[in-house]
């Protein structure tokens, strides 16, 4: 499987920097994560090349966690113009909120899944799941989230 | 980043076209001087590993010229080229893109990426042949880009754009020369006041002057009156 | 309300929420990304993918003569009860041309410039392009073969023999051509030695009718010997001359 370097980089990217929160740390460990893959032969030849990749992401930021315990960060605001309305920036605080609620595993999914949009079957490769168990999980952490955003236009009426 | 020019020649016949030229290049742009027939065109397809050179060697960050890996650095816009007529401003990048040995997804996105930055997205799907010279220019600038060259060789690009181009072409030229080694031949003298860190002037396919530009340096009496623009 | 919207609405919600999920996982751009491809080892096409790439480009009226040709030959193979034989080798010289048309090509769109410079350079894209119209002559000539002998008293030997021998005579005035006219003159230039040896060979058994005999074999054997020793100088000609083109001085 060829990976496209250019589109790889900024989605392994935006997967690290969810997980970090830190743009310096992120690029490092993004381009480090290239370096590797790229080193090793045998990682381009076979077709798992894009499971590789994130498997190498995520153990090497999962080497940073180890290195540096997480401060707790608080879910920052995401960058939004100006001009978003005050409603959107209310949601998407909430879904920032709903999304730590889930597991540090199904947020991991719900990113790749839907935000990358990696291919399933190397999402289950890369997490030892079967189809199945992606597909429920998923779906069972998407439907919280909307749960959550559907109370909050309830909240939200409250305080219009 | 280097490029090392050591004692390159090239005679034709009985006349001796460029005159054993070294040079070294590091990043930053380099303006090409020279009236017509002093050997710039010459030169320059040297470095672009369009013509061998009789002696001497060109060699980028340890590169051979004649090594394909060196023309995968490299990004040439020759004065004056064609295109198959069916072509059309995507369909010439992605061929060149191919040919310049990435893949069809990678063509693609640094296609698409290259057409923003020349602005010429609206017009990538008409034929080149409906374009107007700047046009065609401009996607000969971004046809140079494709590979992210570390030597950018530009033949008379300005040629046949209008000012306001100009400026555009200058502030583009301006922001590559930080990352990569631009060498542009021109006959007009505001390119160079403008852009170029350093001038190579060539007579008679013999190296004369390298340096610094200079504000009094009297180009119109150096070309003896062949000024454009 | 009616009941399909009802039904959007969940649906909506779904996009809605994985719409807002891409916004809040963006990430601000990263900052190094240029520098970092940039000081890769690129990476390349396959040979494969490069000359797939490059059959793509080779106009689509050239492999239309080939089927067109080979269509006629079947159909008057199956039609006609004759000898079809001399049809055919008259036929020949109009695919055989695309080999010189293609070499030249590049060079009469000012194309070559730009291609010799870059990675893959001209060399490359003749060579691919020579080597893939080759083989589908090849596969061609092997159709007309058989084709040809049919209801011929030749047999395939001779017949691959006189199908073959106009055929080099044609790539040869073709890729000679290549070399020496440039311009868009050169397409009558291509056209017209087409037209003259098929002219030829519909004329030469009128005027020599001994030609397709046996006895005078021989003669095509050395006349195909000659012919193919011709294409192959040409053909390295043309190669090196991509090495390094020969310009007048500008």
């Amino acid at each position: 499987m060829f990976i496209d370097l250019e589109e790889q980089y900024d989605k392994i990217y935006r997967y690290c920097y969810y997980k970090l929160h830190h743009r310096e740390k992120a690029e490092d460990i993004t381009q480090e994560a290239f370096l590797r893959f790229l080193e090793n032969e045998h990682y381009q030849n076979t077709g798992k090349g894009l499971q590789y990749l994130y498997t190498i992401a995520r153990n090497l930021c999962i080497d940073e966690f180890r290195r540096k315990p997480t401060e707790e960060l608080p879910p920052d605001l995401p960058e939004s113009p100006e001009n978003k309305l005050e409603n959107q920036l209310l949601e998407s605080i909430c879904l920032k909120n709903a999304l730590t609620r889930l597991s540090e595993e199904d947020q991991e999914l719900l990113l790749l899944k839907y935000v990358n949009e990696v291919p399933t079957a190397t999402i289950c490769q890369i997490y030892s799941i079967s189809r199945f168990t992606l597909y429920r999980r998923a779906a069972k952490a998407l439907s919280q989230l909307k749960e959550v955003l559907s109370d909050k236009e309830d909240n939200g009426r409250i305080f219009h | 980043m280097e490029l090392i020019v050591d004692r390159i020649s090239k005679q034709y016949q009985n006349k001796i076209a460029v005159d054993r030229i070294s040079l070294t290049f590091t990043k930053g742009i380099y303006g090409l001087l020279g009236s017509n027939g002093a050997g710039k065109t010459t030169f320059m397809r040297m470095l672009c590993g369009v013509l061998r050179s009789d002696s001497g060697t060109i060699t980028m960050d340890g590169m051979d010229v004649t090594t394909e890996e060196y023309r995968s650095w490299l990004g040439y816009l020759p004065q004056d080229f064609g295109y198959y007529p069916e072509f059309t401003g995507m369909d010439f990048l992605l061929y060149m893109a191919v040919l310049k040995g990435m893949t069809k997804p990678q063509a693609r996105r640094r296609a698409k990426e290259l057409l923003e930055l020349v602005a010429l997205t609206e017009t990538a799907r008409k034929k080149i042949k409906t374009y107007s010279g700047g046009m065609k220019q401009r996607l000969g600038i971004a046809q140079a880009l494709l590979t992210r060259p570390r030597l950018l060789v530009l033949d008379e690009p300005t040629a046949g754009l209008d000012p306001k181009e100009r400026a555009r072409f200058r502030n583009m030229i301006q922001e590559l020369g930080k990352e990569s080694i631009v060498l542009l031949s021109t006959h007009i003298v505001s390119d160079i006041e403008h852009i170029a860190d350093k001038i190579i002037m060539m007579e008679d396919g013999r190296l004369i002057y390298q340096g610094i530009w200079e504000d009094d340096m009297d180009l119109e009496e150096f070309y003896l009156g062949t000024v454009n623009g | 309300m009616k009941p399909y919207l009802k039904y959007r609405a969940t649906d909506t919600t779904n996009h809605h929420t994985t719409r807002l999920l891409r916004e809040v996982c963006e990430a601000p751009p990263p900052l190094r990304k240029d520098s970092f491809i940039q000081a890769l080892p690129n990476r390349k096409i396959s040979t494969l993918a490069f000359l797939r790439f490059q059959a793509g480009y080779i106009p689509k009226w050239i492999w239309g003569t080939s089927a067109v040709i080979f269509a006629l030959a079947l159909a008057a193979a199956c039609l006609l009860e004759q000898d079809i034989l001399q049809m055919l080798s008259a036929a020949i010289p109009f695919v055989a041309i695309a080999s010189g048309i293609e070499s030249g090509r590049s060079h009469i769109y000012a194309m070559a410039e730009l291609e010799m410079s870059s990675r893959f350079s001209l060399k490359s894209v003749i060579l691919a392009r020579m080597g893939i119209l080759g083989l589908s002559h090849l596969f061609l000539l092997a159709a007309l073969i058989p084709l040809g002998a049919l209801h011929s008293t030749a047999g395939f030997l001779q017949t691959g023999v006189y199908l073959l021998t106009p055929y080099l005579a044609a790539t040869l005035t073709g890729l000679w051509i290549s070399r020496k006219i440039r311009g868009k003159e050169a397409g009558y230039a291509y056209l017209g030695t087409a037209a003259f040896i098929s002219g030829c060979l519909m004329y030469i058994p009128a005027a020599l009718p001994d030609c397709y005999q046996m006895r005078n074999f021989h003669r095509w054997g050395v006349l195909l010997v000659l012919l193919a020793g011709a294409v192959i100088y040409e053909f390295t000609k043309i190669i090196q001359e991509t090495e390094e083109l020969r310009w007048n001085l500008s």
